[in-house]
């Protein structure tokens, strides 16, 4: 099953996904529309800058999730792409997700009492973040095939290193 | 394999799946005492002011349970440790190989004279649920006994609805479990705002009869309330006496191992019925959040079915508790004060919000946050995984740590500085391997 990773290298910080996110959860799905709409578009994952470095804050779909274990109301379930997914007509607003999940990544429509996460897009087939990202920093892939990847970089490094000192 | 599960509902339902997961062909039956399908015990204040519909109450049951045999109104009189068998009421004999005790808790009752137990209200079943919406209809005014989370809340739920609710504590402040004496003088005066009338340090020594109805109670400053019903909310005990009689050791829930197999082997407790450890003293002690009953479930479920996953312990406090209209959260060690032992506390109060954290030397270990939650999965995060802070603690307090701080606290816990977090499934950032 597919998840979004991330190229920390490769981050800006131009928040695009963010942008991207809160325009596919609006409900005309069109920026211009978007940012007049009442309540106001979401988004649901977050770029904190620390130590100079951009970290785009992602929703995990852990398993086991904190969030999904908390829930009193049955609002959180796993779909069959093993996300978790938010179900607006079961939430009553107690916070208790907000509470547990360690990435803060599950915020607050506060105007409706809602609690607000990332669905991985359901109705794409690659999430709405991972489209908007210019430098491909945001990434929807298969955990074996994206460390797959990242071996061969770290193969071509070794490699490039020894050549060096022979 | 056979699994027998005492209980169908945050642990039980939550073994069942765990189990599922691990053996896709033993047979696994839950047993419910209740008549009534799995449901969300949390909701029921919600339920008696119609916010939550009769739909929304009960749970819905994955698709990797339909081959659990669920039986309702099964109740279980005894369990046979040596022949690995549970005898129900109606006499039928049921073999296990594996049986996980999930029977959650009950609520605490009163002796109060003059009153029957039948004419005391308690708020823990379906059939408690049922029986204070019928006695709301028509009524107008309602007696609350104890202002714990249970009591506010269905204190709050009778005033939705219209009722005149009082509310009468024994002790000096609302909600004395989770909040300190600050934290309690907000939600009281958001209590009050709502027009919830408090008594609080008082008794009901008596209660009064017109034509053998409750008409109201005398308390023990012989002020006389007028009550047209009255409910009872002054805590719950552990449902641990089916183990205590088949010889399992019973301190104040049923003691579990590290695994959360009790004193018999083969048999497991989760759930409020569970006596673990605290995650962050080591003390002994029995959590009764759902959020642990759900862990637990999940814990034990795994282990029955040949898992050998170890349960750190709860926390006994970890609450998000939305009364009055004013969000709150408890985390951990939320008492404790500057100067108490090894405590240093940091905390800031605007308003009608107030946000306090609690440090032990470098680690947090409670947090108490009222009209302004922002932040608190990153407290809790910091609490459960124990990681020290490095960074200035009234930063940390700052409504949003986001920034530099969650950021630098994130690579930390993430595996990009030392290990932590390791229960957690997160394959992210390129540096590291899923």
């Amino acid at each position: 099953m597919k998840e979004v990773f991330v190229h920390l290298d490769r981050c800006m910080g131009c928040r695009s996904c963010q942008l991207a996110c809160a325009t596919e959860h609006s409900a005309s799905k069109n920026l211009f529309q978007a940012v007049t709409e009442t309540p106001q578009p979401r988004y649901r994952l977050y770029v904190e800058r620390a130590d100079g470095k951009n970290l785009p804050i992602t929703c995990r779909h852990c398993d086991p999730a904190p969030c999904l274990e908390a829930c009193i109301a049955g609002a959180l379930s796993r779909d069959d792409k093993g996300a978790v997914i938010h179900q607006e007509s079961r939430c009553i607003g107690c916070w208790s997700c907000l509470m547990v999940c360690p990435y803060g990544v599950v915020g607050r429509k506060q105007e409706e009492r809602l609690a607000v996460k990332c669905d991985r897009c359901r109705d794409r087939d690659v999430p709405a973040c991972v489209s908007a990202c210019p430098t491909k920093a945001l990434v929807y892939a298969d955990p074996e095939e994206f460390a797959s990847k990242v071996r061969k970089v770290q193969a071509g490094i070794i490699v490039g290193a020894m050549a060096q000192h022979t | 394999m056979r699994y027998v599960i005492i209980g169908n509902s945050a642990a039980g339902i939550a073994a069942a799946q765990a189990i599922r997961g691990r053996d896709k062909h033993g047979s696994i039956m839950i047993l419910s005492k209740e008549t009534c399908s799995a449901y969300y015990r949390p909701l029921m204040p919600l339920f008696i002011d119609g916010r939550v519909s009769d739909d929304a109450l009960y749970q819905v049951l994955p698709q990797s349970l339909l081959s659990t045999e669920i039986r309702l109104g099964a109740e279980v009189r005894m369990i046979d440790t040596e022949c690995k068998e549970l005898s129900l009421a109606s006499g039928e004999i049921l073999p296990y190989d594996r049986l996980l005790i999930s029977t959650g808790s009950s609520a605490q009752r009163l002796s109060i004279p003059g009153l029957e137990p039948s004419e005391v209200h308690v708020l823990r079943n379906m059939a408690d649920v049922e029986a204070i919406k019928l006695a709301a209809e028509g009524a107008d005014r309602a007696l609350v006994i104890g202002a714990g989370r249970v009591g506010t809340k269905a204190a709050m739920a009778l005033r939705r609805r219209g009722l005149d609710v009082a509310v009468v504590e024994q002790g000096d402040r609302v909600v004395p479990f989770q909040f300190d004496d600050k934290a309690s003088q907000i939600v009281r005066r958001g209590l009050e705002g709502w027009g919830i009338q408090l008594h609080l340090e008082r008794t009901v020594r008596g209660i009064e009869k017109v034509d053998g109805k409750v008409a109201g109670v005398v308390l023990d400053s012989e002020e006389f309330l007028k009550a047209d019903f009255v409910i009872v909310a002054v805590g719950i005990k552990p449902n641990a006496d089916l183990g205590k009689q088949a010889g399992m050791l019973v301190r104040t829930g049923l003691v579990t191992d590290r695994f959360l197999q009790t004193t018999a082997p083969g048999v497991y407790a989760a759930g409020d019925v569970a006596e673990t450890v605290d995650l962050i003293t080591g003390e002994n002690v029995v959590p009764g959040t759902w959020t642990a009953a759900v862990e637990m479930g999940r814990v034990a479920g795994g282990n029955m079915a040949g898992a050998k996953h170890e349960y750190p312990g709860a926390l006994p406090l970890q609450n998000s508790f939305v009364i009055a209209n004013i969000p709150t959260v408890s985390i951990g060690m939320v008492h404790a004060r500057e100067g108490d032992g090894p405590y240093t506390v940091v905390s800031e109060t605007r308003g009608e919000t107030y946000r306090k954290l609690v440090f032990s030397e470098k680690l947090l270990v409670g947090a108490l946050l009222v009209g302004d939650i922002d932040a608190a999965g990153f407290y809790n995060g910091l609490i459960k995984a124990g990681t020290p802070v490095e960074s200035s603690r009234e930063k940390l307090l700052d409504r949003r740590p986001g920034h530099a701080l969650w950021g630098r606290h994130m690579a930390t816990a993430c595996g990009l500085g030392s290990q932590s977090h390791t229960n957690f499934h997160a394959p992210v950032f390129g540096h590291n391997e899923p």
